[in-house]
């Protein structure tokens, strides 16, 4: 009995020893050695916008984006000589990254005069080294401020009156390295009393969706459904196509869209046209965002210890 | 009696096996692309290494997530337009150092054959690399270059100026004896 336990012995000591020398190739012995750090999935989308509303992305810490929108658009059987279009409405914002979690912004547009402001908190990201965090998960609360009648929209004499806040609760996904999916419960509140008949709170959901054709464009669109739209002529769903083109720190947007407007309030609660080709419907968008890094401190060589 | 010397060959057995590699993982890789519009660097510390003394084999291996740029938005566009990390998570090397074991305790210059896989494509590379043998275990250190379009890295026509096409590489590893866990 007592032989037989010390030939088990060296047997093992023999297959251990074989397979030490052999079998184990380095690559495996890296594989084990590797800790297992969390690896984020990037670029799900790749601006804080997908075309008209939030994405999921927040900006990392230190990042400062100065953003340019435009819209143009004519007026049915105008008989004006505008150059180019009959109308055109310009959004400049300034949007900060206090955090890799957390980016605030604030912009102005010139035709609605509407102003916006905005803050965007990553709860949840998705990893792509395990399947434990599917998703993604940003919040965001803006609140806009009406400062002139514009579409036959009034501008609210009593100024508390002229803010609407929207709050959105935004679940995005990296489906493949080419497709990112978005999905985004959106509750609105307008003070305006100026459509008596409609509601001041608004429950509305958005879709967007991203697809890479090449390393370096990529093709956004975007939807939002509202369950209880305003009456009359402001009632659409807007719905917007948008082509990203990327270079170094600048991203160009071109879009077709219903949408006049860049704020989220006015543009799911009050878009006056639906999405069609008919002369005045269609609404040509570019857009030009331009990062500056302000985070010195990011990517110096760490001292060795 | 028996018993004990068999169990004392396993352990030496083992402790054997478990001293002839070494390993390093912290070791760092930097690369340099340095243009006249422009200098990126990136840095990863987070690099393994290991070396069987046996037969002088090293293999290196790192995630390419783990580069550092200083503009966040470049190493986005690094992982998401150059290196497509999400298809291609990992760089290899796997070679042979030439003549290891007849270094003494000052630095020399040796060369290192063998593959380097970036996206999936492997290439045939020799590298120089400075060799200090440090009590019993090695430091290796030492510079080389690869050329873009070896890995069918893309770049737009727009940005060609931007980015060199041969990439400085920079590497530091300080091994330690690798302790098999049993």
């Amino acid at each position: 009995m007592k032989k037989n336990n010390s030939f088990i012995y060296l047997g093992l000591a023999l297959v251990f020893g074989i397979q030490s020398i052999s079998a184990q190739d380095l690559f495996d012995i890296l594989d084990k050695e590797t800790p297992k750090i969390p690896i984020y999935t990037q670029a799900t989308f790749k601006a804080n916008r997908i075309v008209i509303g939030q994405s999921v992305e927040t900006r990392k810490k230190g990042i400062l984006e100065f953003n340019v929108h435009t819209k143009f658009w004519n007026i049915p059987d105008s008989q004006t000589q505008a150059f180019a279009a009959d109308r055109v409405n310009a959004r400049f914002a300034l949007e900060y990254a206090i955090s890799d979690r957390l980016t605030t912004g604030f912009g102005a547009g010139t035709f609605d005069g509407t102003f916006n402001l905005f803050g965007k908190y990553r709860l949840l990201r998705q990893r792509q080294d395990n399947n434990k965090t599917p998703f993604g998960i940003t919040l965001v609360q803006s609140a806009s401020y009406l400062t002139r009648s514009f579409n036959h929209v009034i501008l609210p004499e009593d100024s508390s009156e002229r803010f609407s806040y929207t709050s959105q609760v935004l679940l995005a996904r990296k489906i493949t390295p080419n497709f990112s999916f978005q999905v985004a419960p959106t509750f609105i509140h307008r003070t305006s009393q100026q459509f008596v008949e409609d509601d001041n709170n608004h429950f509305a959901l958005g879709f967007g969706t991203r697809y890479k054709l090449g390393n370096h464009v990529s093709i956004a669109s975007e939807y939002y459904y509202v369950a209880n739209p305003v009456s009359g002529i402001h009632g659409f769903n807007p719905f917007a196509l948008g082509v990203n083109w990327e270079v170094s720190d600048l991203i160009l947007q071109f879009s077709l869209t219903n949408a006049r407007s860049f704020d989220e309030a006015t543009v799911i609660t009050l878009t006056a046209n639906n999405f069609n080709f008919n002369n005045g419907n269609l609404h040509i968008g570019v857009s030009a965002t331009y990062v500056f890094h302000t985070n010195q401190k990011r990517g110096k060589r760490k001292s060795k210890k | 009696m028996n018993k004990i010397i068999t169990l004392l060959s396993v352990l030496t057995f083992g402790f054997c096996f478990g001293q002839d590699k070494i390993i390093t993982k912290q070791g760092q890789v930097t690369f340099f692309s340095y243009t006249s519009v422009e200098n990126i660097e990136a840095q990863n510390n987070q690099v393994f290494s290991i070396i069987d003394l046996n037969n002088n084999e090293i293999a290196i291996q790192m995630l390419m997530r783990a580069f550092i740029f200083k503009k966040a938005l470049m190493e986005e566009h690094f992982n998401e337009s150059y290196i497509e990390s999400d298809l291609y998570p990992k760089a290899r090397f796997k070679g042979e150092v030439l003549d290891l074991d007849l270094i003494t305790d000052t630095t020399e210059t040796r060369s290192i054959k063998g593959e380097l896989q970036i996206r999936e494509i492997k290439k045939e590379v020799a590298i120089k690399t400075q060799i200090t043998k440090v009590n019993g275990s090695y430091n290796l250190s030492g510079e080389f270059e690869v050329n873009i379009k070896d890995f069918e890295i893309k770049v737009p026509p727009l940005l060609k100026p931007n980015i060199a096409e041969n990439i400085k590489i920079s590497f530091n590893f300080e091994y330690q004896p690798y302790e098999e866990e049993q």
